[in-house]
């Protein structure tokens, strides 16, 4: 059998195994050992728990609990409400004000969190009700949240960034960077629909118009300074040089579970354990998926099945925008069935030479890649902030929040090619503050 | 074995999985200080050695050991796309067929990571590092996580009502 042959039977046995529903962890692992043992024999298997412990040996990954971690920390506490409610209280008169206040506050959020599920859930659990009860219409309240929340993995830090990072070797702190522009210039996009749904469907004219004196203004600005504070001692570290982004994690992550414990009384060990659950059950979910990557994509270098298909790929010879269209829509369907995670770990290790001989920047990939990510993460059927959704307003049918959501996709289609025009959008802050990259 | 004693395994494995998962957290929020003592320590001018490897011991130690936490709380993500096209009654039958397929999956991997143990212990392999720890304890991880993830396996198996997936607080990347 030639190695696209043996590719094509990967391809076919890897969708089999994960349609099942099986973990996908335990799935990528089964995959890799039957292919070693079948075409390579059991002594291949000799380094597999190597392979799979040594993946796991590294300080760098220890970002993502400790993201997790300060996510958490922050979700689980009344911080997300008060983040939209100090925002609505400045954005009250503008059409939509409540809608753009939930939007910005998931962008807010997203600053301190690297996931887009938990970032919808943190904003959208106190959000959506309150939206809805005040008469957004349910397809705009929920499409909001569900695309606001996506900004969770663009808006740095990011665990999406990070897994990228890892799996083509290039450096994370540049990559956060890189997400800083695309992602606030989103947020606006995204409110500026807000702002233009609600005026022409003038849905306003029923929502009562709060005024909020200006004391009730700064009140609410007090609340989210400790947040802020957060934000940019993060934000100092990282682009100082001071601290890998690992130590950030830990130090972010600390920061936060103090602020929440001095501000929200959240000292409880009751508080603490649900906070420390839901990280260690993600971290866990994440970081198997990770090891078993490393064994799928040690069995597929082993067989040779990366390099033919970079090597296919390149020799296509396709004009680099048309190859870059296919990719796309190549990580969009696999987007609707799988989690980044996952598409991140098998696909970079064959698209990272690819990319290479095409001149495209790594970086500037991994901005039109998350944003992909992003589409993935609000479409049917295993769009999980739709499931996120789905958990904090169980009355909205999934049609509706489809219906809702769709326009923000078609804003971030647009956005990709928007981004591939100008490029500069993703790479210009990167450059001015570490340098000209590689 | 009756159903009785099958009861009685069940709730004996939920409450070793949730032991697990509270070491589990002990481990991450020992990391977590670890790399913070040791940014304040190298920043007031000392050097600095055994953390950030202990530090990534703590972490891989927190994701192996809190695995069976993670199976009996649905946390492990797969497509679920098929059971969804099932009947309940076949919804049921698929999930222990997947079930016998991650008990045996996860008891390969613990085999293989016992197999590494036992040679590196034998063989007295250090980490190579300035600290220079044995590096079985590190790879014992494997065999002991998964290990522990084979046996919580083997209780949804005899399980009698299969847990509802809790609620979401999935974050998935």
């Amino acid at each position: 059998m030639s190695e696209l042959q043996i590719g094509l039977l990967i391809v076919v046995a890897t969708t089999a195994v994960l349609f099942s529903g099986f973990p996908i962890a335990w799935g990528l692992a089964l995959v890799s050992v039957v292919f070693l043992v079948a075409f390579k024999g059991p002594s291949s298997l000799q380094i597999l728990a190597t392979q799979f412990m040594d993946e796991l040996n590294s300080f760098a990954l220890l970002t993502i609990p400790l993201f997790v971690l300060l996510g958490a920390a922050i979700g689980v506490s009344a911080a997300s409400k008060d983040i939209y409610e100090s925002m609505y209280r400045w954005l009250a008169r503008l059409p939509g004000g409540l809608v753009i206040a939930n939007i910005l506050a998931c962008g807010v959020f997203a600053a301190v969190c690297g996931s887009s599920p938990a970032t919808a859930a943190a904003i959208g659990k106190a959000g959506v009700p309150e939206m809805m009860r005040r008469g957004v219409p349910p397809s705009l309240a929920t499409g909001a949240i569900c695309a606001g929340g996506t900004l969770g993995i663009l808006i740095p830090p990011s665990i999406t960034m990070i897994l990228y990072g890892i799996a083509t070797e290039t450096s994370i702190g540049r990559l956060f960077l890189s997400g800083v522009v695309p992602g606030a210039l989103l947020v606006l996009l995204f409110a500026v629909y807000a702002w233009a749904a609600t005026v022409v469907s003038n849905r306003n004219l029923q929502v009562v118009e709060e005024r909020f004196t200006l004391r009730q203004k700064s009140e609410g600005l007090l609340r989210v300074v400790p947040f802020l504070f957060l934000l940019v001692a993060i934000g100092y570290f990282m682009y100082g040089g001071l601290a890998t982004p690992s130590e950030i994690a830990a130090i972010g992550a600390f920061l936060a579970l103090v602020l929440v414990i001095v501000i929200y009384r959240a000292w409880r060990a009751q508080d603490q354990w649900l906070i420390f659950r839901d990280t260690v059950r993600e971290s866990s979910m994440i970081l198997m998926i990770i090891a078993a990557a490393a064994l799928f994509s040690y069995m597929m270098s082993l067989l040779y099945v990366s390099q033919t298909a970079a090597e296919w790929l390149v020799g296509l010879n396709l004009n680099r925008w048309v190859l870059m269209f296919f990719i796309n829509v190549f990580m969009l369907v696999l987007g609707c069935f799988l989690p980044p995670v996952a598409i991140i770990l098998m696909l970079m290790p064959i698209l990272t030479p690819v990319l290479e001989a095409n001149n495209f920047d790594l970086i500037w990939f991994a901005v039109i890649l998350t944003i992909n990510m992003e589409v993935g993460l609000i479409t049917p059927p295993v769009g999980l902030n739709l499931y996120v959704l789905r958990g904090v307003a169980p009355q909205v049918s999934l049609p509706t929040i489809l219906r809702g959501s769709m326009p923000f996709v078609f804003i971030m289609l647009g956005f990709m090619v928007v981004l591939s025009i100008f490029p500069e959008i993703a790479t210009w802050l990167p450059d001015k503050l570490m340098g000209p990259g590689q | 074995m009756t159903a009785g004693k099958a009861a009685r395994f069940v709730r004996a494995v939920d409450a070793m999985s949730t032991v697990c998962a509270v070491i589990a957290a002990a481990c991450l929020a020992a990391a977590m200080l670890i790399v913070v003592y040791m940014v304040i320590w190298r920043a007031t001018g000392h050097s600095t050695f055994w953390e950030i490897e202990l530090a990534t011991y703590l972490i891989v130690a927190c994701v192996l050991v809190g695995s069976p936490y993670c199976l009996r709380t649905k946390g492990h993500i797969g497509v679920d796309l098929v059971s969804h096209l099932l009947a309940p009654s076949k919804q049921v039958v698929l999930e222990r067929v997947l079930a016998v397929f991650g008990l045996a999956v996860c008891l390969y991997l613990a085999w293989e990571g016992l197999d590494l143990t036992l040679h590196a212990w034998r063989s007295g392999e250090t980490s190579g590092t300035s600290w220079d720890p044995p590096r079985w304890p590190f790879f014992a991880l494997m065999p002991l996580g998964l290990g522990l993830t084979a046996l919580q396996y083997v209780a949804e198996m005899l399980r009698d009502k299969p847990l509802q997936p809790s609620a979401i607080s999935g974050q998935g990347a």
